[in-house]
């Protein structure tokens, strides 16, 4: 699968403005959505890379089973940062807030996450927005066991706070990262937490609490130039309607890169 | 100064740019006439001025018509076009004028240049004074004036004249257009004021895309089909009054509604209600809420006639309007689109809440398709890939079907267990059998944010079951699940079960599917008679008891001598004389002397069920006893004489009764009424 985006940044005075504006647009109330987003490093080797367990794979469903082989194809090849992604609710930490003493206990390994794999953009120098090959798992238990068997190191945890809209088969996606107040400090964490701390203590990530907005569009197949022209396609119309409002813009692909430096 | 005309003041005017494209000039002219006459030969000045006079009049007459027809075609004539040509023309003046004083000043700074160069130096363009130097223009008095003071009085006041009718002009013209900016003011205002009333009474108030100096009002449905949802925009023009009107422009519609009729044998016998028509000039609010009624009635008998096609094998019927479909035996539903005002509203009939029901339903279910439709919508969408996403047709008659069919169902089953409970309880059965119908809660919504609304229609639509429990003994409880379902086949199914305590398990097997009313019935009906039968079997077997045999309904006796004595208990459906009365039922007690061998080995319920009824017929009853359940009997028709255990007691008597019954050697019949 390919995802083709294009993004821009919204300052935080603005954020209740552009929500208005693309819920205008798209024609619906903003979904809003927390994300607890854990990083996990691949083994920092060049070769003899071994990917996922094969008898893991031999175990998959057979709907799933090609996605995982997909993504083993692509462990094998380049060691990764993947991300698992779960869904939290914005009172997550409010029993330690009110002084409860019975903390809700979030294991993540129990909870049904997405894992979520994307590769350096695409050079393309021909297109109008980025482009880049992604593999998303969704609804999974136990993912971070199975990260734990593929080798991969757990470094970082970070909160993402998002609004999302959809209009036909664009997703915009509002969002802004957030630091648990412990870490932000610290540039790496070895455990995963149980306990995630109030909201409200958690620290923007970027220094003048900027949002990014990001339009994006996924294709199932990326050799398929028609369907890459319509996604394209789509996308650049975005862009264009909103053409003196928002500036989507194209990123240096090296920003977004998330191969591991060895 | 003899040279100069007496009319003055005479115009400052540019210098013509070139020469050479005057027209007026002789070469010009010279050249015309040959192109256009070939000459001068034969042109001479009286032809010239006659040619003249008849062209004058045959475009004063041409204009004449031409201008009347005008009036008629557009009596407002293109005021925007009007004003740029004006506003151009007023540019084009003002930029002549412009220069003309220019040329006017560098003229005036060079002829003063000569006397005093440095004020006028300040207003010369330095164009001018490089290509010419200053002080290189003289002037002289060469003749005194010939303009006296009288003539400089006159003059003056000619030109005070002219000043003060300008003036005068001025002032009217902006009294005029302060009127007309007052007219407007009020017009305008009473526009504004009503787009606000349409706007704050919550609908949507845009620009219109191709017109974005034209505001328009949104009636129809964001979630509606694309075509539909293209036509949901009227614009909201102004009139010359001020009055606001709505112009949904080519695309323009006769306000329509769905209307539902029910008929009997070709007999109307039931309609929907139909609104009245809003008039043209009815406030904007009716008039936006009737383009919205009508557009969700296109789409409806759209969305209608695609369903309709898929619906076959439900006889549903659409070749040309009316489509129709059959509600039960008699009635059938005829649904077409009516424009409001066309018909004569139809006379009340009986079916006429039937009608309307379905027409609200139908309705309804549209709206609960649309908010389908925004759920889709506002999903992360599947990739784009080279598969084409479907677009289904809705479900809006198949619904209203299934949900029909599985009221029918229910009813059935009262059919089925309101007359059997109340034959048993005549037959003075202890504790006395009862049966409830509850629908199954529904299902835990499929979506977190799912609305009242949203959870009443799924509930009424998505997942219809009932249980029927039915408390037959104490020992015996019978439940009836009764499954319609939509997809893939729209139809009923039944599910029966008997409670784990039961004696019945071992004896008469619930069959775990069964797809028709008739089977339930049948199954019903033999357990009862069976659990009725294990009522009366006592543990121990001695002469005083009934004992159980290979067939569940049938008891024995057996008595000194080999002799034995066998009662049967049958329920079954009575057949009455009365067409369309239905819920009649009767239960028989029958039994008879016979030898004490093992007469019948079955295997099946109903084998053994069937011979049992055999048995009373062929071997020649001894004894029957009836209790019958007859809907539409009035009280006091029919009396229960005895209880199934008094009976059942003097069945069991060795002689005396059965000596007895025998000399009466008839059927015994008690009869319950309602």
């Amino acid at each position: 699968m390919h995802e083709l985006f294009l993004t821009s940044h919204i300052a935080n005075d603005d954020l209740s403005r552009t929500v208005r504006i693309l819920q205008g647009y798209c024609g619906m109330k903003p979904v809003s959505l927390i994300e607890r987003r854990l990083m996990w490093e691949g083994p920092r080797a060049r070769t003899n890379l071994k990917g996922i367990d094969p008898g893991f794979l031999m175990r998959q469903p057979p709907q799933l089973a090609p996605v995982w082989r997909g993504l083993h194809e692509q462990l094998v090849r380049q060691s990764y940062i993947l991300t698992l992604i779960y869904d939290v609710t914005r009172d997550f930490g409010q029993a330690e807030a009110n002084g409860n003493e019975e903390k809700p206990v979030l294991d993540c390994d129990q909870l049904p996450g997405t894992l979520r794999w994307s590769d350096l953009p695409d050079p393309g120098v021909n297109r109008p927005v980025n482009t880049r090959p992604i593999i998303s798992i969704e609804e999974q238990r136990g993912l971070c066991t199975i990260m734990q068997s593929m080798g991969h190191r757990f470094i970082k945890e970070i909160i993402q706070e998002c609004y999302r809209f959809i209009n036909n088969n664009v997703v915009f996606e509002l969002s802004r990262y957030l630091q648990l107040p412990d870490h932000a400090g610290n540039k790496q964490q070895r455990k995963i937490s149980t306990h995630l701390p109030p909201f409200q203590s958690l620290v923007a990530f970027d220094l003048e609490n900027k949002w990014i907005l990001t339009a994006s569009v996924r294709v199932a197949n990326g050799n398929d130039p028609d369907q890459m022209q319509q996604g394209i396609g789509e996308l650049t119309t975005v862009k264009t309607e909103f053409e003196g409002c928002f500036d989507l813009h194209m990123v240096d692909r090296h920003t977004v890169d998330t191969r591991v430096k060895i | 100064m003899a040279s100069i005309p007496n009319e003055f003041p005479i115009s400052l005017k540019s210098w013509p740019s070139s020469n050479s494209n005057d027209s007026t000039s002789l070469p010009n002219l010279i050249q015309r006439i040959n192109f256009e006459r070939g000459g001068f030969r034969d042109i001479s000045e009286e032809s010239l001025h006659q040619e003249i006079a008849e062209a004058e009049a045959e475009s004063s007459n041409g204009e004449e018509d031409r201008s009347s027809e005008e009036e008629e075609v557009d009596e407002e004539p293109d005021r925007m076009k009007e004003l740029m040509t004006a506003r151009d023309e007023m540019l084009v003046q003002l930029e002549a004028a412009h220069h003309g004083a220019a040329f006017a000043l560098d003229f005036v700074s060079l002829l003063l240049s000569k006397d005093t160069p440095v004020q006028a130096g300040l207003s010369m363009t330095p164009q001018l004074r490089e290509m010419v130097g200053t002080g290189t223009l003289g002037a002289d008095k060469i003749q005194a004036s010939r303009i006296t003071d009288t003539q400089k009085e006159n003059n003056r006041h000619v030109a005070k004249g002219w000043k003060i009718q300008n003036l005068n002009k001025t002032v009217d013209t902006i009294l005029e257009s302060a009127t007309r900016l007052e007219k407007e003011m009020e017009t305008e205002t009473k526009y504004w004021e009503q787009v606000l009333a349409v706007s704050e009474n919550g609908w949507a108030v845009c620009r219109l895309p191709n017109e974005k100096q034209t505001l328009g009002v949104r009636f129809g449905f964001l979630e509606a089909a694309p075509a539909f949802r293209n036509q949901s925009l009227a614009a909201l023009r102004r009139n010359a009054d001020g009055s606001i009107s709505l112009d949904q422009g080519v695309t323009s519609t006769e306000p329509q509604c769905v209307r539902v009729r029910v008929q009997v044998n070709g007999i109307n016998t039931g309609s929907s209600t139909i609104p009245r028509p809003v008039p043209e000039d009815g406030p904007i609010e009716s008039l936006i809420l009737q383009a919205r009624n009508t557009i969700f009635s296109t789409e409806l008998w759209q969305e209608l006639s695609r369903e309709s096609r898929t619906l076959g094998a439900f006889n549903v019927r659409y070749k040309g309007d009316p489509l129709t479909f059959p509600l039960d035996s008699e009635r059938t539903i005829l649904l077409d689109p009516v424009i409001l005002g066309d018909s004569a509203p139809s006379p009340p009939g009986p079916d006429d809440s039937t009608a309307e029901g379905i027409a609200i339903a139908l309705n309804l279910l549209l709206a609960y398709s649309h908010r389908q439709n925004h759920r889709r919508r506002t999903q992360i969408p599947a990739p784009i890939s080279a598969a084409k996403r479907p677009n289904p047709p809705y479900n809006l008659l198949r619904s209203l079907i299934t949900r029909h069919r599985h009221q029918q169902t229910i009813t059935s089953l009262h059919n089925l267990l309101a007359p059997l409970c109340a034959m048993l309880k005549s037959a003075s059965l202890t504790p006395t059998p009862s049966y409830t119908i509850i629908h199954s809660p529904s299902q835990p919504p499929p979506f977190a944010n799912f609305s009242l609304a949203e959870r009443t229609i799924s509930s009424l639509t998505e997942r219809l079951e009932s249980i029927a429990t039915l408390k037959l003994t104490p020992d015996t409880t019978l439940t009836i699940t009764s499954r319609t379902s939509q997809f893939p086949v729209a139809g009923t199914s039944f599910g029966l079960s008997l409670n784990q305590e039961s004696e019945l398990n071992a004896t008469c097997v619930a069959p775990p599917a069964i797809a028709d009313v008739k089977g339930v019935e049948d199954y019903v009906f033999f357990a009862t008679s069976c659990a009725l039968a294990s009522l009366f079997i006592s543990p121990d077997v001695d002469d005083s008891s009934w004992i159980r045999t290979a067939q569940p309904n049938v008891l024995r006796k057996l008595f000194q001598g080999g002799r034995a004595k066998q009662l049967v208990f049958n329920v079954s459906r009575m057949k009455t004389g009365t067409k369309g009365v239905k819920g009649n039922c009767s239960l028989s007690v029958a039994w008879e002397w016979m030898r004490h061998d093992s007469w019948s080995v079955g295997s099946e319920n109903t084998m053994k069920y069937r011979e049992a009824n055999e048995f009373g017929e062929k071997r020649g009853e001894q004894g029957i006893y009836e209790w019958k359940h007859v809907a539409g009997w009035d009280d006091g028709e029919g009396q229960v004489m005895k209880g199934l255990e008094g009976v059942v007691t003097d069945a069991g008597r060795e002689e005396a009764d059965g000596a007895r019954l025998r000399q009466k050697s008839g059927r015994v019949q008690a009869f319950k009424g309602n």
